[in-house]
């Protein structure tokens, strides 16, 4: 009889064991399709988990990510005697460099005077610490200690004191992520500066993300410096990110200036977009508005 | 092939606790670094060994409440990953009793072969739906990490994953 009963509990166990299965592939193949089809908002959900759970784990993080600086301190220790040869001969270009840079200042205060020049005001900062890097080997994202009570909104641009570090991309109440340049769904519309050409900035999970949709690839030269062009109103134009370099296979890609190994705080710029010009005669003729009937009875 | 209950809790609750070890290492700060640090994909083959070791501690339940928050705090596509694992995990732990009287090398094929598995069924579900996909250097490293990386851990969670009650 015992024998008999466990069969049987060995019998429902089996049946709702294949049932739980079922159930749970049909709850993740439903995710993920929902994920698919409505993307925004399961990513948003996203965020909101990671907005609870990432502010509990980042205290732990803290002496690692300590140690983890030391060592990387104590390795350039061992540089340090070379690093202090070719600081020096930096150091006397730097004066040179100075003395230019003086002169111009001057120059350029004067003129800014003689044409009365008001900066934009729009491009204020807001300065936030890098919480996390998640995403493992495969994506390249960090995790921002601002977030959307601090005013942040999704596609202005994060720099570190440098140059362009990345876009931001998903934004909860206290956090916000940060999509670097190198990660695989990255794409930035640059200019390179001699020349003006506009081209796309890929990342493909290297150092060094790839220029592609160049027209004229042969009159860039390794050197060249990088900036947003700001096409397609995403960001602002003119913030620096990097030098064109060759890598050995011909391919162009961006040096960036940003210090990708180390980032500590990011500045993301408020940008706020332009007025757009939505119909095709709009910026020539008089506002549509006043066209329609009903304002003209 | 039963233990005592409170002791099936235990190594549920230290395979949630290596788990979240992991996650937490991969989201600290400094590690775009990615020459410097290279973590490979530990919950993998773990669970693996955990699912080929011991069938009664891992359920289906467990592993996609598990995988489910990993692919949401790694930024992967969500569910993707989890659904893969459960289907093949589950296919091995419908298996793991034959590995008992075999050799280890077996064992070890087998699991190398459901780990490529996951990772080619990823790779062509990332296509079909149209998701960017992942670089396949990346993808073949991650693949070959998980595999050596599975007799490690079947020596080192020996002595913690051995039946200590028998319940005949």
């Amino acid at each position: 009889m015992v024998r008999e009963r466990s069969k049987n509990t060995d019998v429902y166990s089996a049946v709702a064991y294949r049932i739980i299965l079922g159930l749970l592939i049909t709850l993740l193949l439903g995710v993920f399709l929902f994920w698919r089809i409505d993307s925004p908002r399961v990513e948003q959900i996203r965020m909101n988990i990671i907005d609870k759970v990432i502010p509990n784990f980042s205290w732990a993080g803290i002496p690692l990510t300590k140690a983890f600086d030391l060592l990387l301190a104590a390795k350039s220790y061992e540089e340090i005697f070379e690093q202090n040869q070719n600081l020096r001969r930096e150091l006397q270009q730097m004066k040179a460099w100075k003395e230019a840079a003086l002169q111009r200042e001057q120059e350029n205060a004067k003129l800014l005077d003689l044409n009365k020049v008001r900066l934009d005001p729009k491009f204020t900062k807001i300065t936030g610490v890098v919480l996390a890097d998640s995403g493992g080997p495969f994506r390249q994202t960090v995790l921002l200690n601002i977030g959307k009570r601090d005013g942040i909104l999704d596609g202005w641009a994060a720099m570190d004191g440098l140059g362009l570090v990345g876009r931001i991309s998903g934004v909860a109440e206290k956090t916000s992520r940060v999509i670097l340049l190198g990660d695989t769904s990255s794409r930035i519309p640059i200019k390179i500066d001699s020349g003006g050409q506009r081209a796309l900035l890929i990342g493909d999970n290297t150092r060094y993300p790839s220029i592609e949709f160049l027209e004229y690839p042969e009159t860039v030269r390794p050197g060249d410096r990088v900036m947003t062009s700001g096409d397609g109103d995403v960001f602002p134009p003119g913030i620096l990110v990097g030098q064109v370099i060759k890598s050995q296979t011909g391919k162009l890609r961006v040096m960036l200036s940003a210090d990708t190994q180390r980032l500590d705080f990011l500045r993301v710029i408020r940008h706020l977009p332009r007025e757009k010009v939505n119909t095709a005669g709009g910026l020539v003729g008089q506002p549509s508005t006043q066209l329609s009937p009903s304002q003209n009875d | 092939m039963t233990d005592l209950p409170t002791r099936i809790f235990k190594l549920r609750f230290i395979y949630l606790a290596i788990i979240t070890l992991f996650l937490f290492l991969h989201t600290l700060p400094n590690q775009t670094n990615f020459d410097f640090i290279f973590l490979p994909d530990v919950m993998l083959s773990l669970t693996f060994v955990w699912i080929v070791r011991r069938p009664d501690i891992i359920g289906p339940i467990l592993l996609t409440l598990t995988f489910l928050f990993a692919d949401i705090l790694l930024q992967r596509p969500p569910a993707l990953w989890s659904l893969i694992v459960l289907c093949i995990g589950m296919f091995l732990r419908a298996r793991a009793i034959e590995f008992q009287e075999s050799f280890f090398i077996y064992e070890w094929a087998t699991a190398a072969g459901l780990i490529i598995c996951c990772y080619t069924l990823q790779y062509i579900a990332m296509r079909i739906t149209a998701i960017p996909v992942y670089d396949p250097g990346l993808i073949v490293i991650q693949t070959a990490s998980a595999i050596i990386l599975y007799p490690i851990f079947v020596w080192l969670f020996r002595p913690l994953l051995k039946i200590k009650i028998l319940d005949n």
